[in-house]
């Protein structure tokens, strides 16, 4: 019974072959998918050749990823979600678990703060000391800041205000900048723009210690200073001590220019999808050999499915694209 | 040791192994030449213990090697894509 039912079967494929030439295509294209018992081999999609090709389709998607923006600038880059506010919590509350005193957000610092993220976009680089040697210190200088301490910390493509700390913190350079008692202010911007033709975020933090000590910032200065940059602060501060403070240039804010794409999540994406579509590939191969009890001569197909699995979590969940400076 | 015994191990090695490469991706979150380098061994090492495994069981050939090369380059360039942008 079973067998007349295999031969009907066999018949019916015969027949199709002569008659119904798309049956025998569709059957080859199969087989792209699926290991040959007559080569002992994987399937051509999972072959050394095939795997060469993916990787130089990965290659090829790269380097149109690092043309599309000189042609293009903008269009690719990374969004992100980051605000003064969080940054300023973040950073005093590291300060606080390391048992120092936390930082005013002092409106000159927060001005020099802007003019350097905007000096680095109009100058397109990425560095404490731009390529016409003007350093940090000018801009603190030119913002009428007297200090005797100052430092400097800059981060870009970062997604979220903690991921921004976090590197800091892991940074034994930043991280003594963050960490230092020397210092009573902070400013910060957060500046989006197009640096090498990326749309992304940079951050810029800058610290100090003004000379005349009656010169910090005070609390109401503080939330003053929270509300012009649009992050609507609250913080707790006695009245008589509230005055005036003149008007701040204002960063632009991650709401106003975005790109088009998320070049990161784009390139990520593309990896994992063809890693998917190898991982498939292999389960298939692990299925088929078992169900028609093919012996292969091949590498382990255990172990590249491991090995797939770790690299797609690595890539999708792991890797992050910011960088700090 | 039985083959399977033997196998299992093998892949407990390579398990451990991977585990560790993502740890140490982890800890140089925010170090480009960390994460390469890391990347880097991660597809040496399976190179390595691909050929090491086939050898073990007297089943060499190069289109094994070929295979394990292949596969190397290959994962190495899907973590570059992410480290890259």
């Amino acid at each position: 019974m079973k067998r007349s039912r295999v031969q009907k079967r066999q018949r019916k494929v015969v027949r199709n072959w002569r008659y119904k030439t798309e049956a025998i295509e569709k059957f080859q294209f199969v087989h792209y998918f699926l290991p040959h018992p007559e080569g002992k081999s994987r399937a051509p999609l999972l072959s050394s050749y095939a795997l060469i090709v993916y990787g130089l389709v990965i290659i090829i998607l790269m380097g149109i990823f690092r043309i599309i923006p000189s042609i293009v600038p903008g269009v690719l880059g990374y969004a992100s979600d980051i605000n003064v506010k969080q940054l300023l919590d973040y950073t005093n509350q590291e300060r606080k678990d390391a048992g120092l005193p936390t930082l005013r957000l002092n409106e000159k610092l927060t001005e020099a703060a802007g003019e350097k993220a905007k000096h680095m976009f109009e100058h397109n680089y990425w560095a404490h000391i731009a390529p016409d040697g003007t350093e940090p210190w000018d801009f603190i200088l030119g913002k009428n800041y007297d200090y005797s301490y100052a430092g400097e910390n800059l981060a870009k493509n970062f997604y979220y205000s903690k991921e921004v700390i976090n590197a800091w913190m892991k940074s034994p350079s930043h991280r003594d900048n963050l960490l230092s008692p020397n210092y009573n202010e902070i400013g910060f911007a957060v500046v989006n723009g197009v640096l090498d033709g990326y749309e992304t975020t940079l951050v810029v933090q800058i610290f100090g210690k003004p000379r005349d000590l009656t010169q910090i910032a005070t609390a109401p200065e503080e939330e003053i200073l929270l509300k012009k940059l649009g992050q609507g602060a609250k913080i707790a501060a006695p009245e008589a001590e509230k005055e005036q403070i003149r008007p701040l240039i204002l960063p632009r804010t991650s709401e106003e220019v975005l790109p088009s794409l998320d070049v990161n999540i784009a390139m990520r994406g593309v990896s994992v999808a063809i890693g998917m579509f190898v991982f498939t590939l292999l389960i298939l191969d692990i299925w088929y050999s078992k169900k028609k009890g093919l012996f292969k001569f091949t590498g382990n197909t255990w172990a590249h499915v491991i090995l797939m699995i770790f690299v797609m979590v690595g890539v999708w969940f792991v890797l992050k694209p910011g960088k700090i400076l | 040791m039985n083959s399977k015994e033997k196998q299992l191990v093998e892949n407990v090695v390579l398990v451990i192994v991977l585990s560790l490469m993502l740890l140490l991706l982890l800890f140089f979150r925010y170090n480009y030449m960390g994460q390469v380098l890391v990347g880097l061994f991660t597809s040496v090492f399976y190179v390595t213990w691909g050929i090491i495994h086939r050898a073990m069981e007297g089943r060499v050939t190069r289109f094994i090697v070929a295979e394990y090369v292949s596969v190397g380059v290959f994962v190495f360039l899907m973590l570059l894509t992410a480290l890259t942008f």
